[in-house]
């Protein structure tokens, strides 16, 4: 393993240093970094192009050796590279190395091909299948895989640990000894946050990623730097086009119409601000936008929503679930308890009157781990949904479709398998 | 792979071992491989003459051929400086009186210095090969120009090439090219410079009008296919240039020097020894080209020469009574040593001229017949 980048710790090194100095140093320090012309590394979009791909090569290349010299030469106490290492990276020029910031804005640098990975959420693994990166390149998985959708991986090393997904055990993903390890920049639950894995992954000496691959603004982007880094842009591009374009023709569709009031819950009113953007994605308005985790009746009553929106999770819903009477008499049920509930509480008048109370999977929502990066179909189930009369040639079933069987590579044909939404007259059989 | 890692903490890279594996495989799957850059071969210096408290140039030629890849570290003489910014085009990084340069795909960086108001100084550097095999040896030091005297405009030792320019002749001296530079030139005044370990040992310029910082340049090189072979066996071919002359005529002399155990080897009669000049529309022309001395190891002549450009040294056989001009066989390219002494008429002797001839043409014929032949085909 040997993809290396100026880590934390290492910035850490350097803050103390400087704070430790006196001033007089300093300003002979500061007057000797003056007097240097190194290259810009980073960079703000992502390379594509053999040029582009090159320009960076080239700056974080000579930054290295700079970095080299002047600690070999200079005997300045700085981290660099080995001379081994230098000539290791530099016989992969001008394809590497690579460098990108990632979803945390940390600056990571790869200096050549990435032959172990261990991913510690399965939508990250998700993401790596739609660049179609070698799964002979990944070497730990993250735990509780779904056998229907990541049928190669079960048999991978598991890196979870007793924590689950959300708390992946290091001294696994160490034994694995990979290049590189993907984390999550989005938070998890327990206000979980990637930090401490990522401190300890890179003072041993692994690059970390921190990616999301799982928020519509974002996913894009990620999937690009990704496809960068894994010698897969034209994968990345591919995609790229094809999900952008679905998604770009839903939003000029919604240009200048009127949103829809929704009110979406994942138990009886328990909300989250993760749907927020979806929804207006989609063309809605979430009445409870920005407020996590309670929904408070009066404003529901006040707020009289046009569309109720119930996301269930995997298990009742998803891949490998047919739509026999006792799944669907299940989702039948929690969409049974939403009516009466509004009922009860007096907010049945629109969305309960029109019948417009939607019932959808977690596979599809913006609930990680189980949404991968499958939200956008989601989204076109919402927006047929709130528009149905703008959306009548939209055929969100076909895009899941498509990016089941040209994206994934999976054998899944949704007629004869899945449950992913539910409302008795739109979607009787789940899908 | 372990390894040294930044702070310490970072995993190495890979063994070369495994490098080989990954090439064949990457091959196989059509991604990236690594690809063993072009190595350098050296790296060589060029000192603008300085004048006092002025910036000069100093010039750091990469000699290989692309992609490069080269660290570079230059200390510059105490009591000379770096200008505050700019010193570059290159990444650099100074510390004191040390720059360091990343030289990527790059044959020539250039680098500015401040020269005090006066007083000498020495230039040193090393360089280490990037992009090569993991075991290529570092610290490699920077041959060419390294001393360098303020407001004397003589910069420069000759440079002393890690290879040198392979020549037809076995005799190729320790200094294959140098330069040297003269402040001022008044009309009509001759000015020497001396070489050491060159074939050439000294030049003395005279111009026709007073000119300044004139640049004198000796390399030893090798015929090039579109440059004839001279008349003789040679000894060995020479670039001499004079640049910045301002449109002032200038010739000069030449010293120069052969081994002698090249002229006994070739049986050189050392009085038919010549510097010719190459002129594109002339062809060679051989100067007056007299001996002035000689020591234990070599024999030193000097020439007149009315202009710089491609010189070649030559010399020819001694003359012997047996010699006979033995035809060489059809389709077999004559050596140099093989080649028939352009032998003056009246020293051959009738029998050997008749007897020559009969056999030209007995080959020619024979070759005429041949060529025939197969043309009927």
């Amino acid at each position: 393993m040997s993809a290396k980048q100026f880590d934390q710790t290492f910035l850490k090194f350097e803050m103390k240093k400087i704070i430790s100095c006196c001033i007089l140093v300093m300003v002979l320090l500061a007057s000797c970094l003056s007097m240097a012309v190194v290259p810009v590394s980073a960079q703000d979009s992502v390379p594509s192009t053999e040029d582009e791909i090159e320009e960076v090569a080239r700056a974080v290349l000579a930054n290295e050796i700079l970095l080299y010299l002047r600690a070999v030469y200079f005997d300045e106490e700085i981290g660099h590279l080995s001379l081994e290492e230098l000539r290791e990276s530099a016989s992969y020029y001008p394809q590497y190395p690579r460098q990108i910031t990632d979803s945390v804005d940390r600056t990571v640098t790869i200096y050549k091909p990435v032959e172990r990975l261990v991913c510690t959420l399965s939508h990250h693994l998700e993401a790596l299948r739609i660049l179609d990166v070698s799964e002979d390149t990944i070497v730990g998985v993250p735990s509780d895989l779904n056998p229907v959708f990541f049928p190669e991986f079960v048999e991978k090393t598991d890196v979870g640990g007793e924590g689950g997904p959300w708390n992946p055990d290091v001294e696994m993903i160490l034994a694995q000894e990979p290049e590189v390890v993907i984390l999550p920049s989005c938070g998890g639950p327990y206000g979980y946050t990637a930090d401490q894995e990522t401190e300890r992954l890179e003072a041993a000496g692994v690059t970390v990623l921190r990616f999301c691959f799982n928020q519509p603004e974002t996913f894009s982007e990620e999937l690009a730097k990704s496809g960068y880094i894994f010698e897969k842009e034209d994968k990345a591009d591919e995609f790229i086009a094809w999900h952008e374009g679905i998604l770009s023709s839903i939003e000029a569709k919604l240009s200048g119409v009127a949103k829809k009031k929704v009110y979406a819950e994942h138990w009886p009113y328990t909300i989250s601000t993760a749907d927020d953007d979806i929804i207006a994605a989609a063309g809605g308005e979430d009445i409870f936008a920005g407020i996590p985790e309670e929904a408070d009746v009066e404003t529901l009553i006040n707020g009289n929503p046009d569309i109720v929106i119930r996301a269930v999770y995997m298990g009742e819903t998803g891949y490998g679930l047919t739509p026999n009477p006792g799944v669907i008499g299940r989702l039948e049920g929690v969409r049974s308890e939403i009516l009466t509930r509004a009922t009860e509480h007096g907010w049945n008048k629109t969305a309960v009157d029109n019948e417009s109370v939607y019932i959808i999977s977690s596979e599809l929502w913006t609930y990680l781990p189980a949404s991968g990066c499958r939200p956008f179909v989601g989204q076109c189930y919402l927006a047929k949904w709130f528009h149905p009369d703008l959306f009548p040639e939209l055929k969100p079933k076909d895009i899941h479709q498509t990016y089941l069987t040209e994206f994934q590579g999976l054998d899944i044909d949704l007629d004869e398998q899945g449950i992913f939404v539910y409302h008795p007259e739109e979607h009787p059989d789940g899908n | 792979m372990k390894g040294k890692s930044r702070n310490g903490k970072r995993k190495g890279l890979m063994p070369l071992s495994l490098f080989v594996l990954l090439a064949i495989a990457a091959l196989l799957a059509g991604t990236v491989t690594a690809v063993q850059g072009a190595e350098a071969e050296s790296v060589t210096r060029e000192v603008e003459s300085p004048l006092s408290g002025e910036v000069f140039w100093v010039t750091l030629t990469i000699n290989g051929e692309l992609p490069l890849v080269v660290g570079i570290v230059e200390t510059i003489p105490s009591g000379f400086s770096f200008p505050s910014s700019g010193v570059s085009t290159t990444p650099y990084s100074v510390s004191g009186r040390e720059i360091a340069f990343a030289v990527i795909d790059e044959k020539e960086i250039k680098y500015k210095v401040i020269a005090p108001s006066s007083g000498e100084g020495t230039f040193t550097g090393t360089w280490a090969d990037i992009n090569c095999p993991l075991s290529k040896e570092k610290d490699i030091e920077i041959g060419g120009d390294s001393d360098v005297i303020v407001g004397s405009g003589g910069a420069g030792a000759p440079e002393k090439e890690a290879t040198p320019t392979p020549t037809p002749t076995p005799a190729v001296p320790a200094v294959t090219k140098a330069s040297r530079v003269v402040p001022v030139m008044e009309a009509e005044k001759e000015s020497a410079m001396v070489f050491e370990d060159m074939d050439v040992s000294m030049i003395a310029l005279k111009t026709d009008k007073n000119v300044s910082d004139v640049k004198v340049m000796v390399e030893r090189i090798e015929r090039t296919p579109d440059i004839p072979e001279p008349s003789g066996i040679s000894y060995a071919y020479l670039d001499m240039k004079v640049e910045n002359a301002e449109g002032a005529k200038v010739e000069g002399r030449v010293e120069f020097k052969i081994m002698k155990s090249w002229l006994v080897d070739n049986n050189i009669d050392e009085a038919t020894v010549k510097l010719n000049r190459y002129d594109e529309n002339e062809g060679w022309n051989a100067l007056p080209t007299i001996k002035v001395g000689e020591d234990d190891d070599f024999v030193y002549f000097e020439a007149e020469t009315p202009g710089f450009s491609t010189f070649a040294v030559t010399g020819e056989k001694k003359v012997e009574v047996e010699a006979v001009a033995k035809p060489t066989p059809a389709g077999a390219a004559p050596t140099p040593a093989a080649t028939p002494s352009p032998t003056p008429a009246s020293k051959v002797p009738g029998f050997e001229a008749i007897f020559a001839a009969v056999s030209l043409l007995i080959v020619y014929t024979k070759v005429f017949r041949k060529k025939g032949k197969g043309g009927d085909r």
